[in-house]
């Protein structure tokens, strides 16, 4: 049994949180160093790109299938930094999302959803599908992202301190169902 | 010489695998938890197609020992044809206080554009949906519509039947008429959009 295939190359030092969930066809690739926090769930085919720099996801995560967390391309001038990628507690990241910015906690990227490099997306907040957030903006917390590019604060999101918490329950179920649904094969990646 | 026999290798191995029922499944889809789908027959499933059949509702365990069963998580009617890299997959919402996916229905003659993500409750039949759309989790689309392409469906959006459907996010912006689905037969011209897919079903190969 030792004397299986040689792993892939380029598998990326990875931290990940014994709780996490990573499905068998889930890819994690570069050099740089991957960090998965509890409960993660990482849905098959989604991608984590660590080639150009860091890739930290917070606690209780999804990442949905074909999603790419990470930065596939390297800056135009060269320059080191930047291309750190890391997702906040409680995010969900929809099919064929892509983030190469940072994410506040508790946000939610749609499915097709582009988030650009250096960008810094606020707590809470939502950018619904096919939307992008161009390299280097910033979203302030609870933007809401929708339309072909209008932006909105949501209100009921920053008052409510009830809806907040709801969120949070319905991502800890979400999570937890997942959880029992996915096949773990985390052990591929911490070996 | 290791090149024209890998050649020969290719041509007797087909892009689709062909089921009992005339389903044609790419060998490139990616499948999971084939044992939840249903596939209606002479439906096609083209290269890059996600099918997470894996997300299904569980039947809570009884106390009577019952063995804990999925039942079918996305059932597809006949001769529906879904275009490359499209992912589909359940929705999921709290119900009586639980977290749970539920069962998707896609009716017959539907197409599915590329590229496009559905979490739909239901589809019903001789719907086209055009490239790169995206149907919210708990849309429900009725008999014969049309939605045109990069069209965004908001969640829990129902759209009445003959409807055509664009916009982010979308609204109705008309109806297909009269004759939506007729004709075709002509030259080169075997199929219509919301018609009969199975002369397309059988060009592909």
């Amino acid at each position: 049994m030792a004397s299986a295939k040689p792993p892939p190359p380029s598998k990326p030092p990875a931290s990940i949180h014994p709780t996490a969930v990573i499905a068998e066809k889930a890819v994690l690739s570069g050099t740089n160093r991957v960090t998965i926090g509890e409960n993660v769930v990482l849905h098959p085919y989604a991608r984590v790109r660590a080639e150009n720099g860091v890739v930290a996801i917070g606690d209780n995560c999804i990442i949905y299938e074909r999603a790419t967390v990470g930065c596939e391309t390297t800056s135009a001038t060269g320059a080191k930094g930047g291309s750190d990628v890391s997702i906040g507690a409680g995010c969900v990241i929809e099919s064929n999302a892509v983030v190469e910015g940072q994410i506040g906690e508790c946000s939610e990227l749609g499915v097709a959803a582009c988030v650009g490099k250096g960008a810094k997306v606020g707590r809470y907040c939502k950018i619904a599908a096919m939307e992008r957030v161009e390299a280097g903006e910033e979203l302030e917390d609870f933007t809401v992202v929708f339309a072909d590019g209008r932006r909105r604060v949501s209100r009921t999101m920053r008052d409510h301190e009830s809806v907040r918490e709801a969120k949070h329950k319905g991502q800890m179920m979400a999570v937890e169902l997942m959880r029992k649904m996915i096949p773990n094969s985390a052990v591929k990646w911490t070996m | 010489m290791s090149r024209p026999a890998a050649v020969s290798r290719r041509s007797t191995k087909t892009e689709y695998i062909e089921t009992d029922t005339g389903n044609k499944i790419s060998r490139r889809s990616h499948i999971e938890g084939k044992q939840n789908i249903m596939l209606g027959g002479k439906s096609v499933i083209m290269a890059g197609v996600c099918l997470r059949g894996d997300l299904s509702r569980k039947t809570e365990k009884t106390a009577e020992g019952e063995k804990e069963t999925s039942q079918t998580a996305i059932s597809v009617g006949r001769a529906s044809v879904i275009a490359t890299n499209c992912t589909i997959r359940p929705p999921m919402r709290i119900s009586r206080g639980h977290m749970i996916f539920y069962p998707m229905r896609i009716g017959d003659n539907v197409f599915i554009g590329p590229n496009s993500h559905i979490s739909s409750l239901t589809i019903s039949s001789h719907v086209h949906i055009g490239a790169n759309s995206v149907l919210s989790p708990f849309c429900v689309v009725k008999e014969q519509c049309k939605i045109l392409p990069d069209t965004v469906i908001p969640p829990h959006m129902i759209i009445p039947p003959g409807s055509v459907v664009a916009g982010r996010p979308a609204q109705i912006v008309g109806e297909v008429g009269e004759g939506w689905g007729q004709g075709g037969g002509g030259e080169g011209e075997e199929w219509v959009e919301g018609g009969d897919l199975r002369p397309l079903v059988r060009s592909i190969k």
